[in-house]
């Protein structure tokens, strides 16, 4: 598996990506719904810096997730589709080879989009005059980058079980009802007997919680907030690096299945 | 071209494509909860409504994030991997094409809806309050919204590329009111937006609420069908104009 064919690969996901214009529309759509949303009033209050501040780091998360869900789905089934997969794995490509280069383009494409909003978002709060928590600010674009990880594999995986239409509907499911989720496990956990509480534990390590990457509030309430220390954030890391590879293995094993 | 024909299409999609069964097993999986839930407190009333309240809203969510999705790709889908020469070879217009695609994909999501909302309705035990003329309004209203969501995701994918198509689509249909409403009348441009989520009349059912009066009702309806109208006039402009 040389590492000039992934970046090949990894290259032509970037370079779809762009020639589509997805990535901009989607930070712009974004920028959009950010301003619209500073210029409501609730119930008449005027000062609520901060909580605008964490909602536009939400909608960020949430926009970056979405160009992720939708780049992911499509990469593979479209490749049979279009044939295009053909020529490519008549040169010598391994298909684990094939599959990573696609995962490394939409990662790199995710953490493009991230980083644009992130930009964006340090110019208006030295604009606005507000306060920057650094430290914590990195912690969560390397935390929403592991988000952004686990979500390419999930949606690898499912765009080899089912068409892009559903593996999109699933992807935006799991991402919107993740936190939910993790909320109504714990209180299983706590209502229920032997039986219930060893499956709400069970399901708590076999689902992802997507909200673990989520420092928005800790972000925006830096001042009462210390940075995460160095062991909780390799802890977080290894457990996204972990489902990451899970899922795209699973991938891969579907991918190295298929009749061509 | 025969009667029902894209309408099986459309089926087969969703059956084949597995985004049924991906919705049925997330339908299943509240099921299961509800039905945990209410063993645990078999007398709570305030738990029956508010489950009840997450099923109909499931009922609303999941038809139309399906329906929309569906409504954004399946055009460019049958452009780009040539299934729609053979059928445009047919001695059929451009517009009965649309207009049965737009048919299909409405009935197959106003299908999913009911058979949600069905499930919602007999795994929760009967409470005291909720309308059931209101109940009426919201199934009613719901066909329309979905058909005003097929619209808007037809149009936007013959207008943009797949991603944004399926943004945008998912801002306008899930946020368009609440932006709205938000903004209040200081943004009166804001209105102008589809405010396709304000027609959910779920709580309104389960908090015991009478049904609208006829003049909300009906302003809601325009709006669904004003939408659908010009999102249809919109697709069809641009599927005219497309060179095959």
């Amino acid at each position: 598996m040389s590492p000039k064919v992934i970046h090949c690969i990894a290259k032509g996901v970037w370079l779809e990506a762009i020639r589509r214009k997805e990535i901009y529309v989607i930070v712009s759509i974004g920028c959009l719904m950010i301003l619209a949303f500073t210029r409501i009033r609730f119930f008449g209050l005027d000062g609520l810096s901060k909580f605008h501040r964490e909602t536009a780091l939400n909608l960020m998360s949430m926009c970056t997730a979405l160009t992720v869900v939708i780049l992911a789905s499509r990469q593979l089934p479209l490749e049979f589709t279009r044939r295009t997969i053909y020529p490519l794995l008549a040169r010598p490509v391994p298909r684990g080879g094939f599959v990573l280069g696609k995962w490394i383009g939409v990662v790199s494409a995710g953490l493009f989009c991230l980083l644009l909003f992130l930009c964006i978002y340090l110019i208006a709060c030295l604009v606005l005059g507000a306060p920057v928590h650094l430290t914590l600010l990195l912690q969560h674009t390397w935390l929403q980058l592991c988000m952004v990880m686990v979500m390419t594999s999930i949606c690898f995986w499912l765009s080899m079980l089912c068409d892009f239409d559903a593996s999109v509907t699933f992807g935006i499911l799991f991402y919107f009802t993740s936190t939910v989720f993790s909320n109504f496990l714990q209180e299983v956990h706590e209502a229920s007997g032997p039986v219930g509480q060893t499956a709400a534990r069970l399901l708590n390590i076999v689902i992802p919680h997507l909200s673990l990457f989520n420092l928005s509030p800790k972000v925006v309430h830096g001042d009462f907030w210390p940075p995460l220390e160095v062991g909780v954030m390799i802890q977080l890391s290894l457990y996204a690096f972990g489902f990451a590879l899970i899922f795209l293995s699973a991938a891969w094993l579907q991918f190295r299945r298929r009749a061509l | 071209m025969r009667k029902g024909v894209i309408q099986n299409v459309i089926w087969i999609k969703l059956l084949r494509g597995r985004a049924i069964p991906i919705c049925a097993v997330v339908v299943l999986l509240y099921v299961l909860v509800a039905r945990w839930l209410l063993s645990q407190h078999p007398d709570s009333e305030a738990q029956t409504r508010f489950l009840l309240n997450v099923g109909l809203t499931l009922a609303v969510i999941l038809p139309r994030i399906v329906t929309l999705i569906l409504s954004t790709t399946h055009l460019p889908a049958e452009i780009e991997s040539r299934t729609l020469y053979p059928l445009l070879a047919r001695p059929v217009s451009r517009n009965r094409f649309l207009w049965e695609l737009w048919t299909a994909m409405t009935l197959a999501g106003t299908v999913m809806m009911l058979m949600c909302s069905l499930l919602a309705l007999l795994i929760t035990p009967s409470v005291q309050g909720p309308d059931l003329a209101t109940l009426l309004q919201h199934l009613v209203l719901q066909a329309a919204a979905l058909g005003t969501v097929t619209a808007i995701g037809m149009a936007l994918s013959l207008l943009m590329p797949q991603a944004m198509a399926v943004s945008v689509g998912l801002v306008l249909t899930f946020t368009g009111g609440l932006i709205a409403t938000a903004w209040g009348p200081t943004g009166a441009w804001a209105h102008i937006l589809p405010q396709v989520d304000l027609c959910n009349l779920a709580t309104r059912y389960t908090t015991g609420m009478p049904p609208m009066a006829p003049l909300q009702y009906g302003s809601l309806w325009l709006h669904c069908i004003l939408w659908s109208l010009m999102s249809l006039w919109i697709c069809s402009e641009r599927f005219l104009r497309r060179a095959l």
